[in-house]
Formats: structure tokens, sequence, C-alpha cells
């Protein structure tokens, strides 16, 4: 357990309405000051917040208190943190009935989810990753460590990624955060805090039924956690199995063959079989500290009816097998001075049921071969040297076995001299390297100071800088380094105010460097190093920002939080075409854009309401570019209710999203000949319908159940996709649950 | 020095945008037309990326020059089918109101030849930059088809190419069969060719097979056409099957014995299907190919399984000033050295926007001149006697110069000295490679300009 004597403390009265005016200007705004007086730190999880089980949930004065970890790494203020931060709670997950990452993720301003029923992706204020994109421009993590998927640098953002049970709440830091946390805490970053279980032993467990279109998903999940005295155990699983079937291209550019075939079929059989289990030990004495030990397995096991080369094939089937677990010792060896050491390991791979098959052909199916091993160890120590003053000081490394991405062809059927059951590396000679060593060493300083505690006690500086050397295979890149400082200042209790700029940087992943093709003959991604002959490196991309922002409580009631934001990308990793395959490259010049995003919030007795909403546009020799980035829309905003119904044992939850035109992929606007195109805005409508304290069964069991629906219009969209088609989004989707809390 | 985004700038903004654009208010616009392969099985990106960035260093040149002409070149994908190149060449011209087009394939030249010989012809010039069937601007090739035959016989002179015809090639690809000899030592010399059936592969294959006549009259060449707008690259099945009827025991039935080589002629694509099939069946046999092994789809597409493989090709750049100004533009703009067929790309452009500007020499409003003024220019872009123009910025401000000044001008191209004959033909270098540790090993090269026996250099 870090200790921090940092505190915020609140010195000022509530300021007198006429004063709250000149927040409005800066924006809006949620937190207050609160004590802190020892903080967890960004790996370790929140304490169970039994509040959940009350209606209401929290408070608008609660909300503007959160306090939260990913920021700096310990527990402080939400607002008075140096990185943008959104909260969603649990109380959030169990209203709006979030079963996955990319569900909740998908409701945060900022960011933009797009779902290609494989492996989601995530943009980030108006920039995406490009070619299958998952999340390789945001970190995501589970208490503060990376998990994700190493080859790809993408986390599943399924149901498998982590079962909700063991949630407590998710951050999500939006801006640069490589100086605290390394490569890839590029343009956001979202951690995952689990709970804490409550003293005793608790359980949980939940049964559902998800209609989408006319198929009928199952799913169940499940947590158990034992608490006695300073020692817990918690674990908890998930499976879930959806039928996605029945989804058709539509035509979304004028220079799509209007003749292809592959607009007449309609998907089958897709079905998305996420598995995912999470597993915390922990114990501890005050004298020795903490010791904790998590880890989980996630499994996306997805039919991929939409992608490139293996579209409508009713038969290609990816899953995906990520494991990784977590060692860490936190000591507080001195009254100021504490110290943690962790130690990880992480493997993923194919799973032997992985099996692509080319559109129009069942002679062969294609297995990928990719994967990784993953060992890596931090150490860090923090030291309060004075009341108003808190450094941290860290090392960390990271060596990852990194398996190339090449295809393995499967005969199923003999055809010519082959006969069924063969196997054929495609493109690879027996000497050609199968693995590449990615190496990370990075050292950190962090520094978090009240300057004037007398005279400006609000008063809130961080600082940090951070060095990483990186190696993949032959390729060292040069020292990347990081920083983040920020100001933030506290005017009165309703009404703060803080500035943030840092620097941060993304290093290519195994896939984009080192990648063969064998797919099929177009669309496959290459990586930079297998092209012959040699090309100039991949280096990392890096962003520059800045953002301000604030907050304001308007009313008792009425709070407003908001900001603008710039950012500038370096070396943009773009996607060119190679061949008839694509092939990532470092664009030269910067991409700048600027945003707006904001919140404003009511909350009065048993209703709370919502609307929040995101507006960026590039920026081009100064001017505003109006035209939507790719796969990410100007706008995008959310208007929501929350009811209680204390009466009839229930809470609820509606919500209205509106989502701008979003831009072409790079790929689609090549194959419309070269003419930019957007895909059509959309507004869903979202409803989620919640039991809360029905204890038919005793006082010591509760029985929940939740009804809701996705897209209760069902409002049919299409995502940018590439390859020549746009990803046909999932209509309504009805779902029903029953749940038993032990 | 000129950067890759620099290029992709200028290339974006000149071109997409169509440079009609803002900083000269009074600029008159020619629009042009590329119909190029970008997604089907021939073309890679690059041959549309090459004429893009003729386009924009012409646009840059008559800039500087400070001439009020700018080109608008509109790239549209041909996906090397004839139906769509027919529908998208028709639809540049009347739409867009192009004056001349590029367009690729041997069978996508015909089909849009074909127009020029419909009721509605199209009467804008042709160029074609990988058009390489013999029986193109050939006006003594007989066909069954009487709108065939004037496609091809092109009386009119409606077409052009900038690269050679596959007849060298053929007598290249002859003479390594013959080198070969009876590989197998079962006293029959056997050849298995592996083409397409339409223009580009037929053309191919008679360019070959006439030769290896002459010299060994007595020689199988057992031919395995399959028509490419069928055959999907990725179906194992289909080319694994026809890759064991290439190297089986047989021809048309008969007991001949196994071929002692093999031959692709082929589009890259179904080039890269055929080898996998090939590779994967541990064949022995040697298999050489045409002009559409050097092609990055193939060792994009292969990887290590393209090593060992060999080809005949145009040359990639003319081995002289013009070859090393395109060279280098193109690799800034692509990262990699040109493909195949990139300088030829160009060099199609760059010979219509000469002739264009030729062509509106003297005309009060230059965006008003018709396609066959522009056809009737294009003789006057590569005069002799005329001051020397090469590929680049800098070349092409030589040759605006030249032309407001009213004097000759003499295109030497990224490929070869676009030297038209009275046929709209040229002469371009060949050059023998072989895939070693996935790129391509030039081998020897082959003299086709100095001498239509190509002798090597």
């Amino acid at each position: 357990m870090v200790v921090s004597r940092l505190t915020f403390r609140r010195s000022r009265p509530r300021p007198e309405r006429s004063a709250l005016v000149l927040g409005l200007l800066a924006a809006s705004g949620l937190a207050h000051a609160q004590q802190v007086s020892s903080s967890p730190s960004a790996a370790e999880p929140a304490p169970d917040d039994s509040t959940s089980q009350d209606y209401a949930g929290m408070s608008l004065e609660e909300l503007l208190n959160q306090t939260v970890v990913t920021a700096s790494g310990k527990e402080e203020d939400r607002f008075l943190a140096s990185a943008t931060v959104r909260v969603v709670t649990r109380e959030d997950i169990e209203r709006r009935g979030y079963r996955s990452m990319a569900e909740l993720l998908g409701s945060i301003p900022g960011l933009y989810v797009i779902d290609d029923l494989v492996m989601p992706s995530i943009a980030v204020r108006g920039v995406s990753g490009g070619l299958r994109a998952g999340t390789r421009i945001v970190r995501v993590m589970i208490d503060g460590v990376e998990v994700n998927f190493h080859p790809d640098q993408s986390a599943f953002l399924g149901p498998e990624y982590i079962p909700m049970e063991a949630v407590e709440r998710v951050e999500i830091a939006l801006g640069p955060l490589s100086a605290l946390y390394g490569a890839n805490a590029f343009l956001a970053t979202v951690n995952v805090i689990t709970r804490s279980p409550k003293p005793g032993v608790s359980a949980e467990t939940a049964v559902r039924v998800t209609r989408i279109g006319e198929k009928t998903g199952v799913g169940d999940s499940g947590l158990v956690s034992v608490r006695d005295g300073q020692s817990s155990l918690t674990a908890a699983y998930v499976l879930q199995r959806d039928n996605r079937s029945g989804l058709g291209l539509q035509r979304t550019f004028p220079a799509q063959d209007p003749s292809a075939s592959m607009f007449d079929g309609r998907s089958k059989n897709d079905l998305a079989r996420g598995k995912g289990a999470y597993v915390a030990l922990r114990s501890g004495s005050d004298a020795l500290g903490t010791l904790s030990l998590a880890g989980g397995l996630q499994q996306l096991d997805a039919m991929g009816e939409f992608q490139v080369n293996s579209l409508l094939t009713h038969e290609s089937r990816l899953v995906l097998r990520n494991t990784w677990t977590r060692a860490t010792w936190d000591w507080p060896c001195l009254d100021s001075v504490s110290v943690a050491f962790s130690a990880g390991w992480a493997h993923g791979a194919p799973a032997p049921e992985t099996a692509l098959y080319l559109t129009g052909s069942r002679a062969s199916a294609f297995v990928p071969n990719y994967g990784y091993s993953a060992l890596s160890g931090d150490a860090k120590l923090d030291w309060t040297p004075l009341e108003a003053l808190s450094l941290r000081l860290g090392v960390d490394a990271e060596s990852d076995d990194e398996q190339i991405l090449y295809y393995t062809q499967v005969f199923q059927q003999s055809a010519g001299a082959i006969q069924a059951g063969n196997r054929v590396d495609v493109g690879m000679a027996s000497d050609d390297e199968r693995s590449v060593l990615f190496t990370d060493v990075g050292a950190y300083f962090q520094a978090t100071t009240t300057p004037l505690p007398e005279s400006l006690p609000d008063l809130h500086l961080t600082g940090n800088v951070r060095g990483d050397a990186i190696r993949q295979g032959d390729v060292r890149f040069p020292l990347q380094t990081s920083w983040r400082t920020g100001i933030a200042y506290r005017f009165s209790e309703a009404l703060a105010a803080k500035i943030v700029a840092g620097r941060a940087f993304q290093a290519p992943s195994a896939v984009l460097g080192f990648a063969r093709p064998g797919f099929g003959t177009v669309g496959n991604i290459v990586g930079n190093e297998s092209i012959t002959p040699s090309l100039r490196a991949l280096k990392p991309q890096t962003v520059s920002s800045a953002e301000a922002s604030a907050s304001v409580q308007l009313i008792e009631v009425l709070a407003l939080e908001g900001g603008v934001y710039y950012q500038d990308l370096a070396d943009p990793i773009g996607f060119v075409r190679s061949g008839a395959n694509y092939r990532a490259v470092n664009r030269e010049g910067t991409r700048r854009n600027v945003g707006v995003e904001a919140t404003l919030r009511y909350a009065q007795s048993r209703l709370s309401s919502y609307v929040s909403g995101s507006f960026q546009q590039a920026l081009e020799d100064g001017r505003l570019v109006s035209d939507p980035a790719e796969s990410f829309p100007n706008f995008f905003g959310v208007l929501g209710a929350d009811l209680d119904v204390p009466e009839a044992y229930l809470r609820t939850n509606a919500e209205l999203r509106w989502v701008s035109e979003r831009g072409a992929s790079r790929s689609n606007v090549w194959l419309n000949n070269d003419r930019p195109y957007t895909l059509p805005a959309y507004g869903l409508v979202n409803l989620t319908v919640s039991t809360l304290g029905v204890r038919w069964l005793g006082d010591r069991t509760e029985t929940r159940f939740a009804v809701g629906a996705r897209n209760l219009l069902d409002t049919r969209y299409n995502e940018p996709g590439y390859g020549g088609f746009d990803t046909p989004s999932l209509g309504r989707i009805l779902f029903a649950e029953a749940r038993l809390l032990l | 020095m000129r950067t890759r985004d620099q290029l992709l700038a200028g290339a974006t903004l000149l071109v997409c945008i169509g440079c009609a654009s803002n900083k000269d208010d009074d600029a008159k616009t020619i629009t042009l037309g590329a119909v190029v392969d970008q997604t089907g099985s021939a073309g890679p990106i690059s041959w549309a990326e090459a004429t893009k960035l003729a386009a924009s260093q012409m646009n840059e040149a008559l800039d500087s020059a400070g001439s009020n002409v700018r080109f608008n070149l509109v790239v549209s994908d041909s996906t090397n089918k004839p139906d769509v190149a027919v529908k998208r060449a028709r639809q540049l011209v009347d739409s867009e109101g192009a004056v001349g087009l590029v367009v690729d394939t041997s069978q996508d030249y015909l089909e849009v030849m074909k127009l020029q010989y419909d009721d509605e012809p199209l009467n804008v010039p042709v160029v074609g930059l990988i058009a390489s069937s013999p029986a193109i601007n050939n006006p003594n090739v007989e066909n069954p088809d009487a709108l065939v035959q004037k496609a091809y016989r092109d009386t009119k002179e409606w077409g052009f190419r900038t690269t050679i015809s596959s007849a060298p090639q053929g007598a290249v690809l002859a003479q390594i069969v013959l080198d070969a000899g009876d590989v197998n030592e079962d006293g029959l010399l056997k050849v298995s060719v592996f083409a397409s059936k339409e223009p580009f592969g037929l053309g191919q294959v008679a360019a070959f097979a006439g030769p290896l006549a002459a010299e060994a009259p007595d020689a199988v060449v057992e031919q395995i056409l399959f028509d490419p707008a069928e055959a999907d690259p990725n179906d194992v099945e289909f080319f694994a099957d026809t890759l064991a009827e290439l190297v089986d025991e047989q021809t048309d039935g008969e007991d001949d014995g196994a071929p002692d080589i093999l031959l692709g002629l082929t589009f890259p694509d179904h080039l890269a299907a055929i080898i996998k099939a090939h590779k994967q069946a541990k064949s022995k046999i040697r298999f050489v190919h045409g002009m559409a092994l050097r092609n990055q789809k193939i060792l994009d597409s292969l990887g290590s399984d393209a090593n060992g493989q060999e080809g005949v090709s145009f040359v990639i750049v003319s081995p002289d000033a013009s070859g090393d100004n395109f060279a280098s533009d193109m690799e800034a703009l692509t990262d990699l050295p040109p493909n195949s067929m990139d300088s030829s790309s160009y060099d199609a452009a760059a010979t219509l926007m000469l002739a264009a500007l030729i062509a509106a020499q003297g005309e009060d409003d230059p965006s008003t001149i018709t396609g066959k003024q522009v056809r009737e220019a294009m003789a006057s872009i590569s005069d002799l006697d005329g001051k020397v123009v090469r590929p680049g910025v800098k070349g092409f401000t030589t040759a605006v110069n030249q032309i407001e000044q009213g004097k000759p001008i003499n295109y030497e191209g990224a490929q070869g000295p676009c030297d038209f004959d009275e046929h709209g033909n040229v002469t371009n270098d060949l050059i023998r490679f072989v895939i070693t540790k996935g790129a391509f090993d030039d081998q020897e090269i082959y003299d086709c300009v100095s001498s239509p026996s190509c002798p090597v250099k």
C-alpha cells in the first residue's frame, strides 16, 4: 500500500451563486476536494462499494467527489487529477446493464467504438488506429496492469475481457499518459478497477438471455469472494454465447461493384462465444505490506462473417486465448516511504479451433500463427518528504517473445497432388525467422505537490517524465521520452479548473512490423520488416497535447463539466497499399485536431439525468476541417436519465445516443477512386429496467432481474470497414437477466 | 529533396481535387482519364499512383512556368474486368469530359478500343500502359469478329501504347526453353503453359509458341488455358488440379511424358495462385513466367514461396537519366523501388499531357481542346529534332516552355523512348530475372530498342 501524505483540503466555504457564473465560461465540472490520507495505487482494487445496493446510487455530491487512481497511479480527487478522467461506476454498470467493455466504453464522449463483430476497435478524439485498429492507440489495464493480446496491441473488449461482476469501476483517462505508463498509453488509458471483497463470504451468479434480431443467445457469469482480515480471494467467470446471424452488406459508396455477389448474402452461424475468468488472491499485514496475486483468462471466440477475404463464409472462426498473471508486493517500509515490486507473465495465441476460410473456397482452411509470451517486472518507490510533496520513482521492463504472424494452410480435401489434412506454411521458408524479441526498459519520475499549502492550499501541481528504450528484433528505436504536467486549482467547492499538457508515444505492434501475408491474395497487413527490399523501419508515433477543463456546480442539483483540447500527432502511423495488401508507414508531417467535451448532470431525489457530448475537428493549415475523420464522428452526444422507483423495487435508465457522420476508412476511399465519403449519422435509444432490493429468498439473498433493449428502435447503420465494404451494425438487442446475490 | 509526403500532398491536392484550384482563378483545366486496375488481378496500386505522380509533376511544372493550364487526371479502377473498364472509360469521357484515356491491360484496352468503332465512338486517344498483345495496333491481324479486328487494327489511329508488345518476350522465353532442353531426358522437349484465355495471356502464348516452333518444330507445347473472370485466385482446389494437369505425363489425353519446363503467362494474382500450388505440390519442374511475375503483388502474396521463380519482363525503368529521375521520384512517393509497369503508367499519362499541351498551344481556351486534337499531337511529343524532355518537374517545365515557344520536344520516357511508330507502338528493353530471398534479382537485359532481335546487353 502506497502511503501519501498529500492532502487536498476543503478550505473554502460554498460560494454564493453569483460566483459560480464564472465557471460556466470555462465549461463544466464535477469533482470536489477530498481529503486523501492514503492512496491505493492504480494496481490495487477498490473497496467494495456496497452503496450500490441502495436506491438512487450515487448522489450528485458523491459523483462530484469521486476519487480516481489512473491519472497518477495513486488515489486522488478526480477533477484535480492531471488528466481528464471519466468514471463508469459499478452503479452505472448495473443500472445500464453493461456486459462488455465495448458496450461500456461506447458511452464515453471522446471515444468511439466500432464493432466489426470480431474485435472491436476504439478511436479517440478524432484519431483511429487504422486497419484492424483494435485498441492499439489505447492502453487497457486491469488494476494498472496492461492486459491485451500483444501481437495486435489490442485488448479483447467483449465480455471475455473480465467478468463484470469483478469490476468496481472503470476509469478512462483521456489524453497522453506514457509519462506514467510507458508505450501505448497514447491517446487514452482505460483502467478496470476490480472489487475488493467484503468481509466474509459473498457470491453472486447470473443467467441471461439475449435476443439479437431473430436469434437467441445465452450467458452466465458469477463471482465468489472471501475475505478474512487482510486476506481475500476473488474468483469470477463469464460465459456468453450470442448469435448475430442475419446481417447483410449494404452499398455504401459509389464505386462498389453493383453486381458483386457479396451484397446478396446474409450472415449465418455468426456466433460469438466469449469466455473470461478472473482470480485475485491478496494477503497482507501492517508490517510486511500486501502481497497480491491476480490473473485472468480471456478467450475471444467469434465467427468472422464480415472480415476481408473471409466475407460471409459462414465457417470462419477466430479463437484467441490470452492469459495473464501478476504478483505484486506493496510494502510501506517507512512512514514516508513505500516500495512496490511486481512481476508478471502473459501469453496469448490462437486456439486450435481457429480456422479461417477464403470466400468461395472450402478446399482449405487457414490458421494464423502468431502469439506471444511476455515477462515483465517493475519496481517503484514512493516518498513523501514533505506534507505537500509526493515523489514517485519507478523502473519497469518487459521482454516479449513475439511469434510472427504467418498462415498455415490446412487442406480439407484432396486437390491435385495435395492430400486432405496436409498442412502447408504459406510464404515461409524453413530458415525464415518465426519469432522476434521485443524489449522495453523504462524509468520514470513523478512529483505531485501543493506548492503553497498555506496561501493556496487548493493549488495542485503534477509533473512526470519518463524514458523508454525499446527494441524490436534488430530495430532499435531512439530513446522515447514522455512527459506530462498539470496544474489544477479549486477556486471554491463548486468551481475548479485545470490545465494539462503532455507527450506520449506508441510503438508499432508486432503485426505492423513483421506480419507475413498469405490469407488470400489481397487485404493482408504486411509487416514493414518483412517486405523486400528493406523499407524505412516503422518508428513510434507520438502525440503532444494540451487541454483545459473546468468543473462547476451550478446549483445544488446541477453540475457542468467540460474542457477543450488540442492534440498534435507526429510521425502518425497510417497505411498504404503494398501490392494488393497493406502496410503501415509513418506519415511525414503532423495531424492536428481540436475538440470540446462537456457533461451536464442533474440529480434530484429519484431522478438523475445527464447530457454529454464531444465535438472535434481536424486542424489543417490553421483552419478547421469540417469533414469527419476516418472512423470517427465530429459529434457524439448522449442524453440519458436514471429513475428510481423504490416502491416497486425498480431502477431504470433510458438513453438516447446521437452520432454524426463518420469518415470512411482510407482503404475504402482508395477503392472509391480516391473520393472521400462518409457513413450517415444515426441515433440509438437504449433502455434498461432492473430490480433492486428484492429479497424473496431471505434477508441474506437478493434476487435481481433486469430487462433491457439496445437500439430499441432497430436503427440500421454501417460503420467504416475496409477492403471494399463497410460493416453492418447489429439491430435491436433485447436481453433479460436474473441474478442471485448471496 | 522532394519528400514522399510532399509528393503525396501534391498528388492529392493537385490531382484529386482537380487542381482547378484556388491559386489561379483563371486556370484552364484539361481533363484526362485513367482506367487502371487497382483491385483486380493485374495491377498493383502503384500503377495508379504513377499516373497521379505524372499529373502532379506536370501541374507543378505548369505552375512554375507561369502557365494557366492545369490537368485534372481522374483515375478510375478498371478492376481488370473489361466490362467495368468499358463502363468507366465511357463515364470518364462522357461525364468527366476526358479528352484522353490511359487504359491498362490488353483485354481492357481491346474492349475500350472497340468503343472507337461502335455507334458512339469515344473519339479520344487511348494509351495502353500494359497493352502488350502482339495483335494490338497490328494492321495485319485477322480475327473472326469484325469489331475485334477493327479494334486491333485501329485504322482510325486512336490507340497508342507505352510498352513494347510481348513478341520479344516470347522470343526470349523460347530461347530459355531451348537452352534448358530435354531436362528429363525422355527424348521429347515438352513445355506446359499455363495461360489466361484473353488477349494478354493468348498474346504471350502466341509470341512464345512461334519462335519455339521455328527452332524446335518437334517440341510439344501443352496449353492449359483458363478464364480469368471465372477463376478465383483463392480457389485452391482449381489451381491444385490445374497444376496436376500441367505436370502430368499427358497432352490432350495422350501419354507423352512429363514436361521439361513450365511457363506461366497470365495475371499476377493467378500466377501467384499457380506458383503456390506448384510449391505445395513440391513439384521440381522449373517454372518460368512472363512479365506478370515482376510485380510486388507476387512478393507480397507469396513471401518465401516466391524464391526461385524466374521471369522475363519489360525493364522496370529505362537505363538512363529518364529512368533514374522517375525511379527516385517514385521511391520517394511509395518508399519502394518502382514496380513493373509503373514507368509505363507514368509515360502513358505524361505522353497524353504533353500532347494535350501541344494541342492547346495557340488556343484561346485550352480547356476546350478535343480528343481529336490530342490524338493528332501524340506524334509530336517525341520529335527527334526536339529538345530532350525527361520525367520530373524539371523536365516537364522544360517541355512547357518549349511548347509555349512553339519549339519541338523529344520526350524520353521513364520506361523507354516513347517514340511512337505509325501504328502507335513503341520499343523498350527486356529483362530476365530470378526471385531470390524475397527480391527480384536481375540477370540479363535485352536491348530491344536498338534491334528487333533484342541482343543481350
